[in-house]
């Protein structure tokens, strides 16, 4: 059996090179690591001791590797065959909710834009915005979005078939958190949306969709 | 050419060589700088080299940013890395946050301040290693970052355009 201290924080050495991390003390769990070369064979990377407790609630957390989390996402995309590709790679990813809108306008209204009542209190946690909609650039959009304190945080990221070097600075410069480029074949196009998924509603943490309450 | 390049800020030296190793075996051929506080990191970035000990110099493709350092933490280097940008100066690479926290305010101000992602660091190694190569993946071989400006590498990350 292994004794830690509550604020136990420093690695025991079990061999040259091979030590026992405390990586966490949370809950009632105590999670270890090991930190060993590549060389060394670790046959089991995680114990998991009781702490003594008297909390009959505190239960392990069930989360599942990487933790899910239900995400929200907005698409802005106007070709239909994209839109239902898209939809079907997030839903078989990740737990998730796709709203889509195939314009610039219909985007803007999506988040309470121009002409609604105001900026939605709720918006997506994700965006995924093509560049090449039929009202105005998907650039536009996207300065519309960063130019509103409450949507500054939610994060965009960009698909577009055009992935010119200067195309990918002026997203970034205006506030795109990443640019996927759209591959023409259709089951490599579906692989990057997975990746997107699997990454933003894996181990990212997506910031709380709530409005700042103005000063 | 095939080399990637990841600036690594993060002063545990227990996590660096976990991350170190996880990006290791995503088997993605990877030179990885290492800085231990904020102010490092500026150094690097913006710094003429005072000499030849970092070899290469180069603008990062990736940098993985710790919260809580000695220094400078990872808030300031994003203040100091946003008045860069906004000042026209310069394209930086996607700055992914990777930290102990796993607190939405400070989520949520890494991202106000211009963090490309947020990634708490998972609390079991295992876990830990599949997200760093998550991480990496994406942001190496997904994501198309900013053109790497090699015209004066001298002098990485502070070019006019």
């Amino acid at each position: 059996m292994l004794v830690l201290s509550r604020d136990c924080d420093t690695a025991i050495r079990i061999g040259p090179n091979i030590k026992i991390k405390v990586l966490s003390i949370r809950k009632q769990r105590v999670k270890l690591g090991v930190d060993a070369p590549s060389s060394v064979r670790v046959w089991r990377e995680e114990i998991f001791p009781e702490v003594a407790g008297n909390d009959p609630s505190a239960q392990p957390t069930a989360s599942s590797s990487p933790r899910q989390q239900h995400l929200s996402v907005l698409v802005v995309e106007d070709d239909p065959e994209h839109c239902e590709l898209i939809r079907r790679t997030l839903s078989q990813c990740v737990s998730s909710t796709a709203r889509v809108a195939s314009t610039g306008k219909l985007a803007m209204e999506a988040l309470g834009g121009p002409n609604g009542s105001g900026l939605v209190e709720k918006p997506p946690q994700l965006v995924l915005l093509d560049l090449c909609l039929p009202d105005m650039p998907g650039l536009e959009v996207l300065r519309w979005i960063r130019a509103h304190d409450s949507l500054q945080t939610m994060p965009v990221v960009v698909l577009s078939a055009d992935h010119g070097d200067a195309t990918v600075t002026s997203c970034i410069e205006a506030g795109a958190n990443a640019f996927v480029g759209k591959s023409v074949g259709y089951r490599e196009f579906s692989e990057s949306v997975a990746r997107i998924a699997q990454f933003w509603g894996g181990y990212c943490r997506l910031p709380k969709a709530t409005l700042e309450t103005p000063a | 050419m095939g080399q990637h390049t990841i600036l690594l800020a993060e002063d545990d030296p227990d996590h660096q060589a976990l991350i170190l190793r996880a990006i290791e075996e995503t088997g993605i051929p990877c030179r990885i700088d290492v800085v231990e506080n904020g102010s490092e990191l500026i150094d690097y970035l913006f710094a003429p080299p005072q000499s030849d000990d970092r070899e290469g110099g180069g603008t990062p493709e990736l940098i993985l940013l710790d919260l809580g350092m000695p220094e400078m933490d990872g808030f300031q280097v994003l203040q100091v890395l946003r008045r860069v940008r906004d000042d026209g100066r310069s394209v930086l690479a996607p700055v992914v946050i990777l930290t102990a926290s796993d607190n939405a305010d400070h989520a949520r101000e890494a991202y106000r301040l211009g963090a490309n992602s947020y990634v708490p660091k998972p609390t079991g190694f295992a876990e830990l290693t599949e997200a760093v190569a998550r991480i990496v993946k994406y942001w190496l071989v997904t994501n198309h970052g900013p053109p790497a400006d090699r015209s004066d590498p001298q002098y990485p990350g502070v070019q006019s355009i």
